[in-house]
């Protein structure tokens, strides 16, 4: 008996090493034990020879069978407990749940230890039941705010796209989809090449520049960001549908990951072959369920009605390229992994599950994410700068007139060190009802700010 | 995989799961029953189960045992006496009556018998395992036909989950909805033990059908070839009083142990049997009065021994037993979830017809009795079995007769209630709740409450019991949702 009880705890063991080196999507049940490593991988293969020859040493034959009757059975029961302390039947349980699977969440220790003590289990399922734990926390001012250090009018009207390279070189977009090099110092814009297609989506990689052509024919292109030489030609294949419109992409080492605001939908480029696969189309969080606000008002159309936040705007990849970050310009915010869009035996149906509500936002200006996962929006609807980092602490970091006005935002130079810098693209500014007619201008700005 | 293959696999392993299913339940739930055969017999005569300290075997209890064969074998009856093991501490004076065994129990130490009339015991779930009541060869066929259903639906099943057989090992979604919840209990058995699945699973096939081939082609005998049954009526048995212990002794010298052994009239001579728990493979060693000794053989003389030994597993430890009744019933949940699923995906297959034909609706009413009978009827019937051996039976019956009949009579009723009334799961699940719940009590009020194996009468309450809250929480559960 003694060994079925020893036998029992080892079973346990090498069933959370399995479940602790299966990719988080996949780790439907929680194991939060330290990241796996190569430590925990030889474990898991040496323990069951190690158990199958201590019981056969201990008792014979009987041993054996013990040995192979545990497995089973531990396996079972620990898969049929470990998603309790999980999922409190609570609203928002799926939510709580799919927040849990980042390996950097500090809540997650919490599981951990409720796995390991039953009165943590009941703390954690108090917790997670309470209506507070289960509310997004409003935004708060930060200790030391940001400061705006520097604005440039600029010469040429530019499209609602910023990037920047991981040396924090920023570039945009024209409005005729010109790709122009920006001096942050002092806001002058330099065309990159003359001879590119008219480009509709960009961002800047450790590999380049990737930016998205919709005419003569849509396609994928890798543009050298000193020359403007096209490196890399990918086609879209059949992965556009009629009114599409690639509105922001991200790229991994071998896949890149597109939103369609046209048509919402993702798309999944595989570099190597080229393959283009359309997902989750029409899939509810890819639109937006709420009117645009600006500075307190919905935005109208020209006929005046009140204009939508559109479709999937925002597109962000975290430093681990294994989760995407993504919203509509009315929020709220999603996060998806990215194995979730790249592994096949995947249906839409356990896709569309693992397409998590992050957090609510207001209507936003332009979004980045910094080498530590921490999200930068623009809030044109309270003029605030606001910051979420992997902790869930939401901060308000600086609140200036010129933000209701935001349209794109990037990271400078200095992303790396102690002071990190934000570049963000303001439109022309309208005169407003009683304003001074001669505080408006015909320019776009580039305001630079300094992080706390 | 191609979707069409995809199609096949799933095609195959529903249309032959489902009907192997009822028949794979029996026998997963009978043979985790039969694992405790001698200790279910002593829940059912507590009178046989002593006062501690269990008195031990004593050679005047053994000579006393010895005449009462005797007398027995004289008067025609084809009997046997079984020695007594601390797993049925009394001796079992049995005869075979072509289903199961029944027989006086005797005290170890007197030999004299005890207070205790006959029940269907734990050879009952034997028999119901090794040919399900049926008559020869017709239990055998069925076993072998349902065995080798289940080794076709573990690899399809196996085929359709290879992709996600080693990522999806411990998924189960509990709050997800009620399809996926059984899906994720029916794959997570499945995965998990199917090596067990397919090795026991194997094993009681390949004894099934080798019990098919020597009945195609029994054992050629010698013109005058008698029988032991004719031999040993032929002429009466002559045994000299001290010929029991004396082979008693000679086995202890010869094995280390005589519990559990038998003996048995073979010929004109009484033999002392090898307890069936020696070895891992069985044999049948014996001792008679003219061989008192045998020579050392081979551990497993032959592959039908060996089977045996995987399949029986009667060698086993107390701990080895558990975990095998655990792993028996971790079948009946898999079959169990995938009877469910079946009927679930049947229903779902009608669901958007607009108008439903009477046998479309007949056909569906069918595949939901036969599920409810096999999950929730044969649970019921055993409990009632339990229930009936405590209880006095109806006078004009014999006890036997009465709790046999009342077993099958309730499992037939089970299926023609689930046959005629859509409710009939949540009923027979309540009346299973209290059969569960309410056995310890029964077993409390029925049995004097010192008993020389508390342990027992514990376990097989719990067990009970644990059923009982299992079909309760069942029940339970829409209550409590609606509340919350």
């Amino acid at each position: 008996m003694i060994l079925s009880l020893i036998l029992m705890s080892l079973w346990t063991i090498i069933w959370l090493l399995y479940l602790n080196q299966l990719p988080a999507h996949r780790r439907r049940n929680p194991c939060h034990l330290p990241p796996a490593n190569a430590l925990q991988k030889y474990l898991r293969l040496l323990l069951p020879p190690c158990g199958l020859t201590a019981a056969y040493l201990l008792n014979g034959l009987d041993g054996l069978f013990l040995w192979a009757f545990t497995a089973p059975l531990t396996g079972f029961l620990l898969a049929l407990i470990l998603p309790y302390p999980q999922h409190p039947n609570r609203p928002h349980r799926r939510e709580l749940a799919k927040r849990s699977q980042s390996p950097q969440i500090p809540a997650m220790q919490i599981r951990l230890s409720s796995l390991l003590t039953s009165a943590f289990i009941v703390s954690a399922a108090f917790l997670g039941l309470s209506p507070a734990a289960r509310a997004d926390r409003p935004w708060q001012d930060a200790h030391v705010q940001a400061q705006i250090t520097a604005e440039h009018e600029l010469s040429l009207p530019l499209a609602a796209s910023l990037s920047s390279l991981p040396d924090g070189s920023p570039f945009a977009l024209g409005v005729t989809g010109k790709l122009y090099r920006l001096d942050p110092v002092d806001g002058h814009l330099t065309i990159l090449m003359d001879e590119l297609p008219p480009i509709t989506a960009l961002t800047a990689t450790a590999q380049g520049l990737w930016a998205v052509t919709q005419a003569p024919k849509p396609a994928l292109l890798n543009i050298a960001p000193d020359t403007g030489v096209i490196l890399n030609h990918i086609g879209f294949g059949s992965a556009l549908a009629v009114g599409s419109h690639i509105s922001a992409l991200q790229v991994t080492d071998n896949k890149a990951f597109l939103v369609d605001d046209g048509a919402p939908a993702f798309v999944v480029i595989d570099l190597q072959s080229g393959h283009a696969e359309r997902l989750l189309e029409g899939a509810p969080s890819l639109s937006s369920h709420a009117p645009l606000i600006r500075h307190g008002q919905p935005v109208t159309t020209a006929q005046g009605q009140s204009r939508t936040g559109g479709n999937v705007h925002f597109l962000l990849l975290d430093h681990s390229k294994n989760w995407l970050f993504y919203q509509t310009p009315t929020g709220p915010l999603y996060r998806i992994g990215t194995t979730i869009l790249t592994d096949s035996s995947l249906g839409p149906a356990e896709r569309i599950e693992a397409m998590t509500n992050w957090r609510r936002t207001p209507s936003l200006g332009g979004m980045a994410i910094t080498r530590d996962d921490t999200l930068y929006m623009v809030d044109i609807d309270h003029g605030d700068l606001l910051a979420f980092g992997a902790d869930r602490l939401p901060w308000r970091l600086l609140h200036d007139d010129r933000l209701y006005d935001a349209q794109a935002i990037s990271l400078l130079k200095g992303r790396t060190g102690a002071q990190e810098k934000l570049a963000i693209l303001t439109e022309p500014t309208a005169p407003t009802n009683g304003a001074n007619p001669a505080s408006a201008t015909n320019h776009q700005h580039l305001l630079e700010i300094t992080l706390p | 995989m191609s979707p069409s293959l995809r199609s096949i696999l799933r095609l195959f392993h529903r249309w032959i799961g489902f009907p192997a299913g009822v028949f794979l339940f029996i026998l997963c739930f009978t043979g985790s029953l039969a694992c405790f055969s001698p200790e279910i017999q002593d829940w059912m005569q507590p009178s046989t189960t002593l006062h501690a300290p269990l008195p031990s075997m004593t050679s005047s209890g053994l000579t006393e045992a010895g005449r009462r064969l005797k007398e027995q074998l004289n008067a025609g009856h084809f009997t046997f006496l079984r020695l007594p093991s601390p797993r049925d501490p009394v001796f079992r004076l049995w005869h075979y009556d072509g289903h199961i065994f029944l027989g006086p129990a005797l005290a170890p130490d007197t030999g004299l018998p005890l207070p205790s009339r006959d029940v269907p015991g734990g050879t009952f779930f034997v028999t119901l395992h090794s040919h399900l009541y049926l008559p020869t060869p017709w239990g055998q066929v069925v076993i072998v036909v349902a065995g080798t259903a289940l080794l076709a639906t573990l690899l399809t099943g196996l085929w359709l989950q290879l992709r996600r057989f080693l990522p999806d090992l411990l998924l189960f979604r509990p709050h997800a909805a009620r399809q996926r919840r059984w899906l994720d209990l029916h794959l997570l058995g499945g995965t998990l033990s199917l090596p067990i699945l397919f090795v026991i699973g194997l094993s009681g096939t390949v004894l099934q059908a080798q019990k098919l081939f020597q009945l195609a082609s029994p054992p050629h005998h010698p013109p005058g070839h008698a029988s032991r049954h004719q031999a040993q009526s032929a002429a009466p048995l002559s045994i000299p009083a001290d010929t029991l212990p004396t082979l008693a002794r000679a086995g202890q010298q010869q094995w280390g142990t005589v519990a559990e052994g038998f003996f048995m009239q073979t010929g004109h001579d009484l033999s002392l049997y090898a307890p069936d728990n020696l070895h891992f493979c069985l044999q049948r060693q014996a001792l008679t009065a003219t061989h008192t000794t045998i020579p050392a053989r081979s551990l497993c003389p032959t592959l039908h021994s060996v089977v045996l030994g995987l399949h029986n597993l009667r060698w086993a430890g107390l701990a080895t037993r558990w975990f095998y009744c655990f792993s028996g019933l971790l079948g009946c949940i898999i079959i169990g979830s995938g009877m469910i699923l079946f009927l679930q995906s049947e229903q779902n297959s009608i669901i958007h017809l607009s108008t439903i034909s009477l046998a479309q609706r007949s056909l569906q009413q069918g595949y939901s009795a036969l599920t409810t009978a096999t999950i929730v009827g044969l649970p019921l019937a055993t409990l009632a079995l339990f229930w009936s051996t405590r209880l006095p039976a109806p006078s004009d019956l014999p006890s036997l007769l009465w709790e046999e009949s009342l077993f099958f009579g309730l499992w037939g009723l089970s299926l023609l209630h689930a046959c005629v009334s859509r409710c009939a799961a949540t009923w027979q699940l309540a009346l299973l709740a209290i059969l569960g719940v309410g056995t310890t009590g029964l077993d409390l009020l029925t049995r004097p409450f010192h008993t020389g194996r508390p342990l027992l009468f514990s376990a097989v309450d719990a067990l009970a019991t644990g059923i009982g809250i299992a079909c309760l929480s069942v029940l339970l559960r829409p209550i409590y949702k609606r509340s919350t």
